[in-house]
């Protein structure tokens, strides 16, 4: 089993929002656990 | 996992989300890769809010006692705690890189594991008889918890 992690800083509370998105999105392109 | 690069490389909305964050982080993204050498039970690790995480990198000329103590060290906690504990090694970052790591539903949990695992006195014992293993360095000795946000 492999874990691949991406992480980055954000520079607002907006970016929360978008960080759930993104991740979400590659959940179900990759059909991983994000 | 290739096929999974490939599909985010061509995916025309994750590109797009992928555009427009660039303006909501400083620096960089950072990728890493690691791999399993104990996996825990095999509880499906979707459905935890929290994950914490305990990294460390195997001190010069330990690296074979760091990686059997690392998978005890799994096993102990899991005994301790109730809860399944995956022991990975780095494949990329940091030489030797190890890291425990544990889901949880909510914060009471992760909170009473921490109370059994600090109060097993045989597992902390064990802690303090393979120190030596890993690197005495606390920048790269570090416990960190992620809340789950979508």
């Amino acid at each position: 089993m492999y874990l691949f992690s991406r992480q980055a800083r954000l520079t607002s509370t907006e970016g929360v929002t978008w960080a759930a998105s993104i991740g979400q999105r590659a959940a179900a392109v990759t059909e991983s656990d994000v | 996992m290739e096929s999974a690069f490939a599909r985010l490389a061509t995916d025309a909305k994750y590109i797009s989300l992928a555009a427009e964050g660039r303006s909501l982080f400083a620096e960089g993204v950072d990728d890493m890769l690691y791999q399993s050498v104990y996996d825990g039970s095999d509880e499906d690790g979707a459905t935890a809010q929290y994950v914490s995480v305990v990294q460390a990198v195997c001190a010069t000329g330990n690296y074979e006692r760091a990686m059997v103590s690392g998978v005890e060290i799994a096993q102990k906690a899991e005994a301790a705690t109730g809860r399944p504990t995956t022991f990975l090694a780095n494949v990329t970052g940091n030489y030797g890189g190890v890291g425990w790591l544990a889901g949880y539903e909510n914060l009471a949990a992760f909170e009473q594991a921490q109370r059994k695992l600090n109060s097993d006195a045989a597992f902390v014992k064990f802690l303090d008889a393979n120190t030596g293993c890993y690197a005495p360095d606390p920048s790269v000795t570090q416990s960190l918890l992620f809340a789950r946000v979508g």
